[in-house]
C-alpha cells in the first residue's frame, strides 16, 4: 500500500473522524429536512404535468409530450400512454422530458380526440393523471402552446410561461416576438391582441426552440398587475390550438406567488447548514490535526515513520494531504446531502456558486484550523501543551470569534453606525480562520455583523472576490508552509 | 557503511552540545560497538544517523549518502532500533508493517513474503491480532527489530536493544547481528551491557559528554587485559592503603581493594602479596586478573565504577 493511502485510510478510519463526519453530514441534514418540512412559503408545484403537441406525417401522427415541474424544467422518467381508437401506445420520458410516439392516424373532418394518461411514482405510490386531447382537422401541426404560470427560479414571481412549438416534421420554432404588456382584467378593451401589440411591455424574441421558458424581468412595483402575452411571429399573431382568434390571440394571466427562491434557499441554508459547519469542521480539523500529528509527533510515535525513505517535508505534506481529505470530504458530503434534501422539498437545487462559495469556506476554515495545529505541534514539546493549544485555537479563533470584535469594540466605545466599527469587524473577520465565513457572507449578502447586520458596500471596506479568495489561500498556505518549515529545519 | 563526520550536536544553546566534534566509521561486515554513560551522546548519535533529528554542523554520510541532503536515499539503507519502541497504539503489526513496507517501494509478493519471515523471525507470529498497545515491551522490542528490517538496510543501529529482553531475546539479537555482520552488513550496537558488547563488537567506541574518548581495535580488544589485583583482606584496615599505594592505584570497594596502573612489572605482582604478608595482614584472596571493557572504560572517562 503506497503511504499516502494508508494515511488516508488511516484518518479515515479514526474513531474520532468518524463519528465527526457523521455527526456533520447526520446534523447538516436534519437542519436541511427541517427547512424544507418546515417552510411554509412553498407554493412550488413539484408534481410533474405534461403538455401534448402533435404533427402529421403521411398517415402518421407524432403525439410530441413534455413533463415539466413547476420551473418548467424537464421532468424524466414519466410515462405516458397516449390512446387512439382503443390502441394504447405508451412512451417514458427522456433527460430533456420528452415521451413522443408515432402511430397510425386517419383524421376526420371534425377533428378526433386522443386520451392522454400520464403517471409516474411519489414515495412508491403511482400516481395518474387522465385528459383528452383534441386533434383539429384540417391542421398539421400543432404549433405553438403558451403554458402560464412557470415558477421563476430566481425571484419571488411566477410571472413566467413555457412555450412549446411543435412544427411539422417535429421542426424548431421559427422567429417569434412574445408582446408581454400588463392588462387592466376588468378593461375589455384590452383583452385584444392590438392592445397588447401598441403596448408593447415586453418584447422577447425567441427561435429554433421546441420548448423554453420566459420570464419578463419585472419588478416589485409589477406586482399588482395582470400580463398578458402574445406571440408574433412576422406582425401576425401565432393561433395556437388554444387560440380564441386573432382579436384575442393568446391571454394568460400571469401571476404572482412568493415561493422559495434561490436566495431564500440560500438564507436556509445559510444559518442551518452553515451554523453546524461553522462549529463542526474547526473542531474535526483541529483535534484530528492533534491526533493525527501533533500527537504522533509530541509521543515520538511520528519517529518510527521518519526513519523510513521519508523526508521530513514529505512526511508533514501526506499527513496534511490526508487530513484534507477527511475535511474536504466531510464538507462536500454534508453540502451536496443537504442539497439533495432541500431539491426534495423545493424542486430547486442550491445555485452552483452558493454551492462552491459554501464548500469553499468551510475547506479554507477546516484546513487553516488543520494547519495552525500543526504548527503548534512543532512549537511545543508535551502532549499535554498541545492538546491545551488546540483547545485554545478552537475556543479563541472560532468559538469565540463572532463575540470577541463585538466585545473589543463595545470595550472600546466604537459606535455600531460607525465607518470604523464595519472596518474592525472586516479586520476581525480577516485575523481568524474562525471569520472567513462571515467575510463570505458579507460578500455575498452586502451586509456586516453577527448580532445586528449592517447594510454596507463590502467592496469600499476591503471585502472583494479577490481579497476573500486570497485571504483563504493565505489562511490556508501560511500555517502550513510554517509547520511546513519548522518540521523540515527542526527536530 | 556510514561516516560520521565531525558531527556536532547542541540542543540548546543554554547547555553543552550533546555530541560535540565526532568522527567515526561504521564499516561494512563489522560490529561497532558504542558505549558510554547515560547522556554521553549515544543516542543523540544514532538518531542523527537514522535521520530522525539533524546534526548542528558536520555530516553523516550513509553509503555515500548525506543522511540531511539526501535523506530518501539514505535511509533506505538504515534500520534503526530504539531503545523504546514507539508505534501507533491502536495499530496491529501486519497493518503497521504493510505501512512501512510501501515506502520501500516492494511489490505485494515482495511485501507479504518479507513480513511473514521476519515477524516468524523475532518469533511474534502468534501475536498477530494483538493492537500494539498490548504489546509488552519486549514484544515492542522485536517488533521493532522486524520493522526495521522490512527494507532490509545495509546498516542497522541498535540503540541499547538487549535492554528489556529476556535472555532467549538476548541470544537473539546477538545471534542476529552476527550473521548480519556474517552478511556484510555494517552494524553498531549501543550499549550499557559493556560485556556483550566486548563479546560481539569488532570495535569500539567509547564516547563521554558527546566527544569520542577511544576507539579500541578488535585486536585492543583482546590486549585490553592491563592487569589489575583484586585483593580480599581478613583484616583490612587504613594502613593497607599506604602500604600498597607503591605499586600502583588503590581503590576500595565494598570489601575488596583493586590495585590498577601497576607500577611494577607483571612479574613482580607476588612481591605485593609478601608484602602484605610483612605487614601482618592474612589474605583471603589476591587474583591478579586482565582489566575487563567495563574497568578500562571506567578508566579512560575518568570516572568510577
Amino acid at each position: 500500500m503506497k503511504p499516502i493511502f494508508y494515511e488516508i485510510k488511516r484518518i479515515l478510519s479514526s474513531k474520532f473522524v468518524i463519528v465527526m463526519i457523521v455527526a456533520i453530514i447526520g446534523l447538516s441534514s436534519l437542519l436541511a429536512y427541517e427547512s424544507g418540512s418546515t417552510f411554509t412559503q412553498v407554493s412550488v408545484p413539484n408534481t410533474p404535468k405534461i403538455t401534448v403537441g402533435f404533427f402529421l406525417q403521411g398517415n402518421n401522427i407524432t403525439m410530441v409530450g413534455y413533463s415539466f415541474n413547476g420551473y418548467g424544467s424537464p421532468e424524466k422518467n414519466i410515462h405516458v400512454d397516449y390512446t387512439y381508437n382503443n390502441i394504447t401506445y405508451s412512451s417514458t420520458t427522456s433527460d430533456t422530458g420528452f415521451a413522443n410516439v408515432t402511430f397510425p392516424f386517419n383524421p376526420t373532418k371534425y377533428g378526433s380526440t386522443i386520451t392522454v394518461n400520464y403517471s409516474y411514482r411519489a414515495f412508491r405510490v403511482s400516481i395518474s393523471s387522465v385528459f383528452t386531447y383534441y386533434v383539429p382537422a384540417n391542421v398539421t401541426s400543432s404549433g405553438l402552446q403558451i403554458i402560464p404560470d412557470i415558477y421563476n427560479p430566481s425571484n419571488d414571481t411566477k410571472l413566467g410561461f413555457l412555450a412549446l412549438y411543435v412544427g411539422g416534421n417535429s421542426k424548431g420554432a421559427p422567429n417569434i416576438n412574445f408582446i408581454i404588456t400588463p392588462i387592466n382584467a376588468s378593461n375589455k378593451s384590452q383583452f385584444k391582441t392590438s392592445y397588447l401589440l401598441e403596448h408593447p411591455e415586453f418584447n422577447i424574441s425567441k427561435s429554433g426552440f421546441v420548448v423554453t421558458t420566459i420570464f419578463p424581468d419585472v419588478t416589485y412595483a409589477d406586482h399588482n398587475y395582470s400580463y398578458a402575452v402574445a406571440a408574433v411571429q412576422n406582425g401576425s399573431v401565432i393561433q395556437s390550438a388554444f387560440a380564441k382568434g386573432p382579436e384575442i390571440g393568446f391571454v394568460g394571466t400571469l401571476t404572482l406567488y412568493s415561493p422559495v427562491t434561490e436566495s431564500k434557499l440560500e438564507g436556509l441554508v445559510n444559518s442551518g447548514t452553515s451554523e453546524i459547519l461553522g462549529f463542526f469542521i474547526p473542531i474535526l480539523a483541529v483535534f484530528s490535526g492533534y491526533l493525527t500529528y501533533g500527537k504522533d509527533r509530541t509521543t515520538g510515535v511520528i519517529e518510527s515513520v521518519l526513519k523510513r525513505p521519508i523526508t521530513r517535508g514529505g512526511l508533514i505534506s501526506s499527513r496534511f494531504l490526508a487530513t484534507s481529505v477527511a475535511i474536504v470530504s466531510a464538507v462536500i458530503i454534508s453540502m451536496a446531502i443537504a442539497d439533495l434534501i432541500i431539491y426534495h422539498y423545493f424542486s430547486m437545487f442550491l445555485s452552483t456558486s452558493f454551492f462552491l462559495y459554501f464548500i469553499w469556506t468551510y475547506i479554507v476554515e477546516g484546513l487553516a484550523f488543520l494547519a495552525l495545529v500543526y504548527v503548534f505541534s512543532h512549537l511545543v514539546s508535551s502532549q499535554g501543551a498541545l492538546l491545551g493549544a488546540a483547545i485554545a485555537v478552537f475556543v479563541v479563533m472560532d468559538l469565540f470569534w463572532s463575540i470577541i470584535p463585538l466585545a473589543v469594540l463595545a470595550a472600546l466605545g466604537v459606535s455600531s453606525s460607525s465607518n470604523l466599527y464595519v472596518q474592525a469587524t472586516v479586520a476581525f473577520y480577516y485575523a481568524s480562520p474562525g471569520g472567513y465565513s462571515s467575510l463570505v457572507n458579507a460578500l455575498r449578502t452586502n451586509s456586516i455583523g453577527s448580532l445586528f447586520s449592517i447594510s454596507v458596500n463590502p467592496a469600499l471596506f476591503g471585502v472583494t472576490p479577490a481579497l476573500v479568495i486570497t485571504a483563504g489561500v493565505l489562511w490556508i498556505a501560511i500555517p502550513f508552509l510554517i509547520a511546513y518549515n519548522l518540521a523540515v529545519r527542526r527536530d | 557503511m556510514i561516516t560520521i563526520d565531525s558531527v556536532t550536536k547542541v540542543y540548546s544553546s543554554k547547555s553543552p552540545p550533546a555530541v560535540e566534534n565526532l568522527s567515526l566509521e561504521m564499516k561494512n561486515g563489522e560490529i561497532l560497538g558504542l558505549v558510554g554513560l547515560n547522556g554521553a551522546g549515544k543516542t543523540t548519535t544514532i538518531r542523527m544517523s537514522s535521520g530522525i533529528i539533524l546534526p548542528t554542523s558536520g555530516s553523516i554520510s550513509v553509503d555515500g549518502h548525506d543522511v540531511v541532503k539526501e535523506k530518501v536515499e539514505a535511509a533506505k539503507s538504515i534500520g534503526w532500533i530504539p531503545e523504546f519502541p514507539n508505534f501507533e497504539p491502536n495499530a496491529k503489526p501486519l497493518f503497521l508493517m504493510r505501512y512501512y513496507a510501501g515506502f520501500y517501494g516492494l511489490n505485494k509478493e515482495e511485501t507479504e513474503d518479507r513480513i511473514e519471515r521476519l515477524l516468524d523471525m523475532v518469533g511474534l507470529k502468534s501475536h498477530l491480532n494483538k493492537k500494539l498497545r498490548n504489546y509488552s515491551q519486549g514484544m515492542k522490542k522485536r517488533f521493532a527489530i522486524a520493522e526495521s528490517l522490512i527494507g532490509d538496510p545495509q546498516n542497522v543501529l541498535f540503540d541499547e536493544t538487549l535492554n528489556g529482553l529476556d535472555p532467549e531475546g538476548v541470544l537473539f539479537v546477538r545471534n542476529l547481528m552476527l550473521e548480519m555482520r556474517k552478511n556484510g552488513k555494517a552494524v553498531l550496537l549501543s550499549s550499557h551491557i559493556l560485556s556483550e558488547v566486548e563479546d560481539v563488537a569488532d570495535r569500539v567506541a567509547i564516547i563521554n559528554r558527546g566527544k569520542l574518548v577511544k576507539l579500541l581495535t578488535r585486536g585492543e580488544l583482546r590486549t585490553l587485559g592491563r592487569i589489575v589485583v583484586h585483593i580480599s583482606l581478613a583484616n583490612p584496615d587504613e594502613g593497607v592503603r599506604g602500604l600498597l599505594k607503591e605499586f600502583g592505584d588503590v581503590q576500595k570497594e565494598r570489601d575488596e581493594i583493586v590495585v590498577t596502573d601497576l607500577t611494577i612489572g607483571q612479574e613482580k605482582i607476588p612481591d605485593i602479596a609478601a608484602a602484605l604478608v610483612r605487614g601482618g595482614y592474612r589474605i583471603m584472596r589476591f587474583d591478579p586478573v586482565g582489566e575487563s571493557l567495563e574497568e578500562y572504560f571506567f578508566g579512560v572517562i575518568g570516572g568510577k565504577r
